[in-house]
């Protein structure tokens, strides 16, 4: 009875999680968000070429090299290959790994805590975090995917660690493996908070720490070889990235209170200072387990305010890796209170702000990424159908990710410098933004691109400005406005 | 001396935090600016129960015994939260769906779970043994599969149920047979499923392109039988 109880209560919270963050989903004629047009279309390529393929086709006139690792995108090419539907129509299965997440952090708020009611508050705290409800807005769909892997691999690697038998150590393996497989940033975030983890528990028990990481370390580089090499392709990618553009192109992306509130909730900061703090003066925790906790916060703050320490990058970002320590902690806050009506009503007035304002970011951020619409789609048909094979196409950061699996032309798109990863994005990504924004330049960018045309939202969000860049390109005399509907306007070169 | 003390910082934190919560409510319900009195209200009290939280966790490092509240304050304080979080997003939202009824009330039902939660502090109950009752599912997911791929590719039963079900959770069940140790519940397999799954087949496809095979539906259906079958077929022998 007691455990048909606590099923049911679990039940409720991840369905609770699903139908929040499914807004983006299941709200609007096509899924919210640019980055799944990518996704989607590589899951297609692997299925169509055979092997994961060299370059990126159409997208920055199909010069930039992969820069991805395979294991999101192959998630949607399982699927597809055995339903038969494409990657595209499988998108909205995304909003399955809500359930897998918070499933997940029930699981490790059990081993931390060894008791439901503590794991039960992780959870539910984990799947009304606004962060994650966001990111689904704006189909950041690998992160998701490993984002809702990444508990299974704490639990894995704890569960090793308490008992480092030869079952647990291949769970350990083909968990923590499967997890670095999906995307370069939940990969580098693992690889941080295992090394110091390790570092840690080998300065404090020696013996024990080698006797478990040795096995760990070999089985971990023979299971994942084909990874490790990619992920140092992709590090001389990237690092050649860094050496190519502005040092400053950052500033915009560090992490403000307004941000932090938005994304990781104003109540996080103090379940992340208060309870971690209680969490790691927990005797009842095993020593490992809050080593693990605190090793992963440090990691996510460290990067979250990386320009203290002189890493440049897009520090937003870390705000989406918060979600665990911030359930952990909340759990952890929760259970200083004696059991009383008071610790009741706080934690109902903590979960009630938490879940209302998740719900309703939910709600505004996936209308503002409806990138995609039936009008859209009418556009593209319309560019397909009047472009030749070779005409290049501009268009803005949002659509320009859909627009290489829509249009199959080659396109060049308009990206601000701080959404700039890969070095050969570079000098399209430069040109399209001059060309949407008109800054100076303009004009031999449209020569040198030999664009033909530019396809823009007529409602909505897109970066560059949309309708900024709609005044501009029509007061370009080189241009016509050939296609307009409610959704998306369609300029054409005249003939030179 | 010192239990006064920590009682009163927890009901100071106590304050602030359902001051913060009810002034950040009420801000977002009715779309108040950032700005706005009730949004600077709650940011500043959910800063100084930060601070304090701080200092009530290094003084108090596990709760002290208390007496949980009687079911019937339990289940007001539970429906009170509930028709706030409803109320909320009806005034938010003005106009609901059905989507948006459903999720607003499932985010009601999850404060009533939380109030029969809060009140929980049973042990942990020992694990149920291995189950093998769900056997016949996987039979019937795999003929389903293959049936449907050739019948009916795209449909709906076949994109939405029995692909995902094949691929992202019975090669995963079988591994955890495997796995995940022997006094594991049904509930934690189901959920280490879908991880193991896609764990391995994109383990075993990323290996296979480092071979130079082909990755082709063909070969993603055989690397997921054989992930099953090895799973199922080594967990049998533990």
């Amino acid at each position: 009875m007691l455990r048909v109880k606590r099923t049911i209560l679990v039940l409720i919270v991840l369905l609770a999680s699903f139908f929040v963050r499914g807004f983006a989903f299941f709200q609007y004629s096509y899924p919210t968000g640019a980055d799944y047009g990518h996704h989607t279309y590589f899951a297609d390529q692997y299925l169509d070429e055979g092997r994961f393929p060299a370059r990126f086709p159409f997208y920055q006139l199909g010069r930039p090299r992969w820069s991805n690792l395979p294991g999101g995108a192959l998630t949607y090419s399982l699927v597809s290959a055995v339903s038969g539907a494409t990657a595209f129509e499988l998108a909205s299965l995304t909003s399955i790994f809500a359930i897998i997440e918070v499933a997940g952090v029930y699981l490790l708020g059990l081993r931390v805590f060894r008791r439901f009611d503590a794991a039960f508050v992780a959870a539910l705290v984990a799947g009304l975090v606004p962060s994650a409800a966001t990111m689904v807005a704006w189909s950041a769909y690998a992160n998701i995917i490993a984002l809702a892997f990444m508990p299974y691999a704490f639990l894995a690697l704890l569960d090793y660690w308490e008992s480092p038998t030869a079952s647990r150590l291949a769970l350990a393996a083909v968990t923590i493996c499967g997890a670095a497989s999906i995307h370069h940033l939940s990969t580098m975030w693992m690889g941080l908070t295992f090394v110091l983890f390790s570092f840690v528990l080998t300065i404090v028990r020696p013996l024990e720490a080698l006797r478990r990481l040795l096995p760990l370390a070999v089985v971990g580089v023979v299971v994942g070889l084909p990874i490790l090499v990619r992920i140092e392709e992709l590090h001389e990618l990237f690092a050649s990235a860094q050496l190519e553009t502005a040092a400053d192109r950052f500033v915009e992306a560090r992490v403000r209170w307004s941000n932090w509130a938005q994304l990781a909730s104003a109540a996080s900061l103090m379940f992340l200072s208060g309870g971690i703090v209680s969490l790691l003066r927990r005797r009842e925790v095993n020593l490992p387990h809050r080593v693990l906790v605190l090793s992963y916060l440090l990691v996510s703050l460290v990067l979250a305010f990386g320009w203290w320490f002189g890493f440049e990058w897009y520090y937003i970002r870390a705000l989406y890796f918060l979600s665990i320590p911030i359930a952990l902690g909340a759990a952890s806050l929760l259970f200083l209170w004696p059991r009383s009506l008071l610790q009741l009503l706080v934690a109902a007035c903590l979960v009630v702000s938490l879940g209302v304002g998740t719900f309703f970011q939910a709600e505004s951020t996936a209308r503002y990424y409806e990138v995609l619409s039936p009008g859209v789609m009418e556009g593209v048909e319309w560019l397909r159908d009047f472009s030749g094979p070779n005409d290049v196409v501009v268009a803005g950061a949002f659509l320009g990710f859909h627009l290489p699996r829509l249009l199959e032309r080659p396109i060049i798109v308009g990206l601000p410098p701080d959404f700039v990863g890969n070095p050969d994005d570079t000098l399209p990504a430069k040109d399209a933004f001059k060309i949407l924004t008109g800054e100076d330049g303009m004009e031999e960018a449209l020569v040198r691109q030999n664009v033909k045309f530019v396809i823009l939202r007529a409602r909505g969000e897109d970066l560059p400005d949309p309708y900024r860049a709609r005044a501009v390109i029509a007061a370009q005399r080189h241009f016509l406005l050939m296609f307009q509907n409610e959704d998306v306007v369609i300029f054409g070169a005249r003939p030179r | 001396m010192t239990r006064s003390r920590t009682l009163t910082l927890g009901e100071a934190l106590s304050l602030l935090i359902v001051s913060g919560s009810v002034s950040l409510t009420i801000s977002q319900t009715l779309r108040l600016d950032f700005e706005s009195p009730a949004a600077r209200l709650s940011d500043a009290s959910f800063v100084a129960a930060a601070v304090l939280s701080i200092v009530l966790a290094l003084g108090r490092s596990r709760s002290k015994f208390g007496r949980p509240p009687s079911a019937l304050v339990a289940g007001l304080v539970a429906l009170g939260g509930a028709s706030a979080a409803f109320g909320a997003v009806v005034v938010h939202s003005r106009e609901l769906d059905l989507y948006t009824k459903v999720a607003a009330g499932l985010l009601g039902a999850s404060l009533l779970a939380l109030t029969v939660a809060i009140r929980d502090d049973a042990p942990l109950a020992a694990a149920s043994a291995r189950p093998s009752l769900l056997d016949p599912v996987w039979v019937f997911v795999t003929g389903s599969a293959i049936a449907l791929r050739f019948l009916s590719p795209g449909s709906v039963w076949l994109e939405w149920v029995v692909a995902p079900v094949f691929v992202m959770v019975m090669p995963g069940w079988s591994l955890g047979a495997l796995l995940l140790p022997i006094e594991t519940g049904w509930m934690e397999r189901l959920f280490w499923a879908p991880v193991l799954s896609i764990g391995a087949l994109v383990l075993a496809l990323i290996w296979l392109d480092w071979a130079g095979i082909t990755i082709t539906p063909l070969s993603i259906l055989v690397v997921t039988f054989a992930v099953t079958l090895a799973g199922a077929a080594l967990g049998r022998l533990r």
